[in-house]
């Protein structure tokens, strides 16, 4: 017969009572729980708001689709800024399906009206890694013959205003990992302005690179929760803050859990000191 | 467009499911998912690096740029590390050369980001405010952590007693709480990873997946436990 210890202990339990937890702001209501704007995020966007029309930034996605659901929401967020603002923007990819997340982007937000080859461009995916990043800021145009699309380089009026990394005002990088490299190849190399898309996991780390050290200066935001953030700098709530909602009610279940797991320790061991 | 809209999120719905069956146990409809998106995955990433390979060089090549002919020759001779070992020694060349190029990139720069930088970043205004006591707090984290190593080393009994010790205690609770912060870090994404796909099978039309798939593990309990 099974006991209740051993039904809250067990992980089929854990994992459903985590889905459950989970599914109700998503599937029943949202629970519209507050989320305070933090300092990183603030300057990401106050850094974009100051830019104009004139400006020219990059947008590279280094992420991988699997990530989406932590990364998609600060994604969406600031393409909506973006367009909104008619910031010129060059879209490009140093991994693989980088380019795969940016149109599932544009699936949700739409291009706000921007017209493709002179409002923005959509790069081909940059092999090489950090030697691509290099090859890619010395002469973008040399480096990538082709868009996202098939279509020549030559025919973007955008790629034409275009010779080198100092052409650009603004890096946004989107990273699911560590940003040495892009910080080494962005901001050493080219003096470019950083701005990073975070995931929580490597958030804490990436962040020595920002505020004191000054290598991210345009803000660092962290994965969903920086989404939400900065969602409500938009003043356009979406699904960065229903996630929030959900993330928050998973992570209570999982405290809860922590909780308990740590007095039922503290009661074994006093126990055992009392059989001795 | 609606009805393919539909497809596409009962399509999604079933293999967050399949996937998801895991948690009761081992069946095929997870083996079914697990190999597909593997599958996929892979084609995916492959069609891409032939389409790269294929932009990046046969396309300038056949528009006259001959000079691009040399990358395209070096990527050819990776392959022959393929060949018995005495045929494979052409592979080192354009090894060699990545890995050349690769270290020249990094340090030009890795010097300053890693090191001065962040040398330059410990240095920080000790001011009577908030930011302030930050301020001394880190500086006094970073001289703790740094004593702790050092106190760790054969010059550990130089400094294991006194003020020395108290400063590498305290640099190790620092490191403790930055360990548990990022713990706290991972444990937050994990859980934001799985949201879009709780999402997809809680919401309509996915929602008809989730039931039929409880049916399912429903019917094969209660004929497991018959049995």
């Amino acid at each position: 017969m099974t006991t209740i210890k051993e039904l809250l202990t067990s992980r089929k339990f854990i994992f459903l009572g985590l889905m459950v937890a989970l599914a109700i702001p998503l599937g029943i209501t949202p629970l519209g729980l507050p989320v305070k704007v933090t300092e990183q995020t603030r300057i990401m966007f106050d850094t974009i708001e100051e830019l104009s029309s004139d400006d020219i930034i990059i947008f590279a996605t280094q992420s991988s689709m699997s990530t989406w659901s932590e990364q998609g929401s600060p994604i969406m967020a600031l393409i909506r800024h973006i367009f909104d603002k008619g910031i010129k923007t060059v879209f490009v990819s140093f991994r693989p399906e980088g380019g795969l997340m940016i149109e599932n982007a544009f699936s949700n937000t739409g291009t706000g009206g921007r017209t493709y080859g002179e409002d923005y461009v959509q790069l081909a995916y940059v092999p090489g890694w950090e030697a691509g990043m290099a090859a890619f800021l010395e002469s973008p145009r040399d480096t990538v013959t082709l868009d996202y699309f098939g279509n020549p380089v030559s025919e973007l009026h955008l790629m034409q205003e275009i010779d080198d990394g100092h052409d650009f005002s603004l890096a946004i990088i989107v990273e699911g990992g560590d940003i040495y490299t892009e910080v080494r190849q962005f901001w050493a190399s080219w003096n470019l302005p950083l701005g990073i898309v975070s995931t929580a996991g490597w958030f804490a780390m990436n962040l020595a690179y920002a505020g004191s050290a000054g290598l991210v200066s345009a803000g660092m935001l962290n994965g969903l929760r920086g989404g939400a953030e900065y969602e409500q700098l938009l003043g356009l709530p979406a699904t960065g803050t229903t996630y929030m909602d959900a993330l928050s009610l998973g992570i209570l279940f999982t405290v809860i859990y922590i909780i308990y797991g740590n007095v039922e320790m503290y009661m074994k061991k006093t126990k055992q000191v009392k059989e001795i | 467009m609606a009805e393919t809209s539909i497809v596409v999120s009962m399509i999604a719905a079933f293999m967050v499911v399949c996937i998801a069956s895991f948690l009761y146990r081992y069946n095929a409809f997870f083996k079914f998912a697990e190999h597909t998106f593997v599958g996929l995955a892979s084609g995916y990433l492959i069609v891409t690096a032939y389409q790269s390979t294929i932009s990046s060089t046969i396309v300038p090549i056949s528009e006259g740029e001959i000079i691009r002919i040399i990358p395209f020759i070096l990527g050819i001779l990776i392959f022959t590390t393929l060949a018995p070992r005495e045929y494979s020694w052409p592979s080192f060349i354009p090894i060699g050369l990545m890995v050349g190029v690769g270290i020249g990139l990094t340090i030009r720069s890795i010097i300053f980001t890693d090191i001065i930088a962040q040398v330059k970043a410990s240095f920080i205004p000790i001011t009577f405010d908030i930011q302030g006591i930050n301020n001394l707090l880190m500086s006094v984290i970073v001289l703790g952590i740094m004593i702790y190593f050092v106190y760790s080393s054969r010059m550990s009994e130089v400094v294991r007693k006194g003020v020395m010790l108290k400063l590498a205690t305290f640099g190790r609770f620092a490191m403790m709480i930055t360990f548990g912060v990022s713990f706290g870090q991972v444990l937050l994404a994990h859980i934001s990873l799985t949201l879009a796909g709780v999402e997809k099978i809680v919401v309509a039309p996915g929602i008809y997946v989730t039931a039929i798939a409880v049916i399912i593990i429903g019917f094969d309990i209660y004929k497991h436990n018959k049995g």
